[in-house]
């Protein structure tokens, strides 16, 4: 059985696939490529455009699609760094 | 300190300067840390883990400068001894043992309140005002500081231990491991207003402790960064 992911991987997960498609990527895609409710994502969504790692924009079409900002980047080039010091200090949740 | 303690002054006075100041710039080292990793990606538990052990690293600080200034005049009247001296030697390492454990204290409530995972700021300063405020009134300071703190510890290392439980992640265990060792030096120094020597062997295993949060902190700073094309 796999192993449930965190927060802090959940994350990572959502950014790179973003980042893997800067620009162009729908929700819908987040959603097939993160594995997560459509409630969650949103929530996640919310959150990362709070603290500055993605920004919205639309479609030719008019809908939603994000970009992953230099803040996000850092997140993802950093993150074995975050995830050997959250595990090795007992900070995950 | 009581006499007997200053009787014993000379041996490992100095040595526990160093101690202190080596602790301040580990809990520094990791307060740094902590707070870039929450800069990083804005983990509430690494800004809690940050602060509290800034607010360490500051009572280590205080305790160490307030020790020096103790040494220096102990040594400076070393050939007249009186019992102004010996009040004034008393004062400035009451006031820095005192000052230690305020910060002390607030940075194990915050450390505390993090390992707990508890969600709510109201249980946050309750638990703080209740502790800091225990902290200024009471008489037997010191006994009831030490006191405060090992329990707070004893929590800490218990939040530690049924985390690795869960992760059961080996990394975590250098941590587990440094908090008990924190815990036992913080239940030493209950005894250390007694016997001298609780005092050395507090200072030994708080020693234990931190080499092992800087081994931690030491695996965690040798990552590389990943290569990630935008």
């Amino acid at each position: 059985m796999e192993k449930k992911r965190n927060r802090l991987e959940i994350i990572y997960d959502i950014l790179r696939v973003i980042s893997e498609r800067n620009g162009k990527i729908k929700p819908t895609h987040i959603l097939y490529k993160s594995n997560l409710s459509h409630q969650m994502m949103n929530e996640y969504l919310t959150e990362l455009i709070q603290k500055g790692f993605i920004t919205q924009g639309k479609t030719k079409q008019g809908g939603r699609t994000y970009l992953v900002t230099d803040k996000g980047l850092k997140y993802l080039e950093q993150f074995n760094l975050i995830t050997n010091f959250t595990s090795s200090f007992g900070l995950e949740d | 300190m009581n006499p007997q303690s200053l009787m014993s002054f000379s041996w490992f006075s100095g040595y526990d300067i160093w101690l202190e100041i080596l602790f301040a710039v580990v809990t520094l080292a990791i307060a740094f840390y902590s707070l870039k990793i929450y800069r990083l990606c804005g983990q509430r538990e690494s800004k809690l883990f940050g602060i509290s052990f800034l607010l360490v690293s500051i009572s280590y600080s205080l305790w160490a400068i307030l020790n020096i200034f103790a040494l220096s005049t102990f040594l400076s009247a070393q050939n007249y001894l009186n019992f102004e001296n010996i009040l004034k030697i008393g004062y400035l390492m009451g006031l820095g043992i005192y000052a230690h454990i305020i910060f002390f204290l607030a940075g194990m409530v915050t450390l505390a309140y993090m390992t707990l995972r508890i969600k709510n700021a109201k249980v946050y300063w309750l638990l703080m005002a209740l502790t800091l405020i225990t902290a200024l009134l009471i008489e037997e300071k010191y006994l009831v500081l030490y006191f405060i703190s090992s329990i707070l510890l004893f929590f800490i290392s218990y939040g530690y231990f049924e985390d690795y439980q869960i992760h059961k992640n080996h990394k975590l265990l250098l941590s587990l491991f440094a908090f008990i060792f924190l815990f036992l030096g913080r239940f030493d120094f209950v005894f250390s207003s007694n016997k001298y020597i609780f005092y050395v062997v507090g200072h030994l295993f708080e020693l234990v402790a931190y080499l092992l949060l800087l081994i931690s902190l030491i695996g965690v700073m040798r990552c590389k960064p990943k290569k990630v094309i935008p």
